[in-house]
């Protein structure tokens, strides 16, 4: 099925219509609709989305910090070659319902980092993967202590679980400190301030 | 200089889009289409509408371009001062790297 102009048009956000939104039609309706120039469109729009809404920008926070913390948990694992699964109590129904909630948290946490930092940068193009990576290590600190914090009285590997953790807090460090040649500091509370008030246009 | 090249650039995947568009006004006011069709003639490259427009919105967001008052449903746009200190630093800026690219050539 064919798009048309304006169904091209709806996928961009509504403020991004209205500042936009009648100079770009009138374009469309000049453009031959290719499928290069559908996915041209659908990619713009993506990104609109992206950068510029505060819903955007949220979904992308939580879809990577939740994307992050198992894959995070699982890297400093495989590294430090220890592991937690098996411990007492650790496959019960409480230790499930403990886990989502610490990992809720860390979504939380990680959603706010990347949205402080969207926010510091004014523009997606500033959100490099490292951020990304820093989240990582940072849920996987938490969730190691989190772990140990659940297992409290039963055997734990104490041991262990500093070692990933100093490892995965050490990580985070370098990796903040060198994070960003541009910027002087990793997120910016004024930025974070002026995002919770509009989405810019 | 080299700051208002790296302003250019710091447009990510926007940036070679953003120079075209920029190039394009430095003549005379353009609207969308109008900028499409010089591009195209001046570079050989089509820009896509949705690209077109994210870099008219992060050039304007910069101020180195500003609206005009529409025309129908087009609405021109033209280079700002800023827009045209930052087109020549980034033009001297290839025009350079062309000269040296050339002259290495002429030495092989």
């Amino acid at each position: 099925m064919a798009l048309t102009p304006r169904q091209l048009l709806r996928l961009y956000p509504g403020l991004w219509r209205l500042r936009y939104g009648g100079e770009f039609l009138a374009l469309l309706e000049t453009t031959p609709i290719t499928r290069a120039v559908v996915i041209d469109v659908v990619r713009s729009a993506a990104r609109e989305w992206v950068t510029r809404t505060r819903i955007g920008q949220l979904l992308l926070g939580s879809v990577v910090a939740f994307a992050a913390t198992p894959c995070a948990v699982g890297l400093t694992r495989v590294v430090s070659s220890v592991t937690l699964l098996g411990e007492p109590g650790l496959d019960s129904f409480e230790s499930l319902v403990y886990r989502v909630l610490v990992r809720s948290t860390t979504l939380i946490v990680g959603t706010f980092l990347i949205v402080a930092k969207t926010c510091h940068d004014r523009r997606f193009e500033g959100l490099g993967l490292s951020r990304f990576v820093a989240v990582f290590f940072l849920t996987a600190a938490w969730d190691q202590w989190a772990v140990l914090g659940y297992s409290s009285g039963a055997a734990v590997d104490l041991d262990g679980v500093w070692m990933q953790s100093a490892f995965s807090v050490s990580f985070m460090l370098v990796l903040l400190l060198n994070v960003d040649r541009r910027h002087e500091t990793f997120f910016s509370w004024r930025a974070l301030s002026r995002w919770t008030s509009s989405d810019r246009y | 200089m080299k700051k208002a090249k790296d302003e250019l650039t710091g447009l990510g995947r926007f940036s070679e889009p953003a120079l075209f568009i920029l190039i394009s006004l430095a003549d005379s006011p353009k609207h969308g289409y109008a900028m499409t069709q010089d591009i195209e003639e001046v570079s050989g490259q089509k820009l896509g509408p949705g690209t077109l427009y994210g870099a008219i919105a992060r050039l304007e967001a910069r101020k180195w371009i500003e609206p005009m008052p529409a025309e129908d449903r087009r609405r021109p746009y033209r280079l700002t001062g800023a827009g045209q200190k930052v087109l020549r630093a980034r033009l001297d800026s290839l025009k350079a790297v062309a000269r040296i690219g050339h002259a290495r050539l002429v030495e092989n």
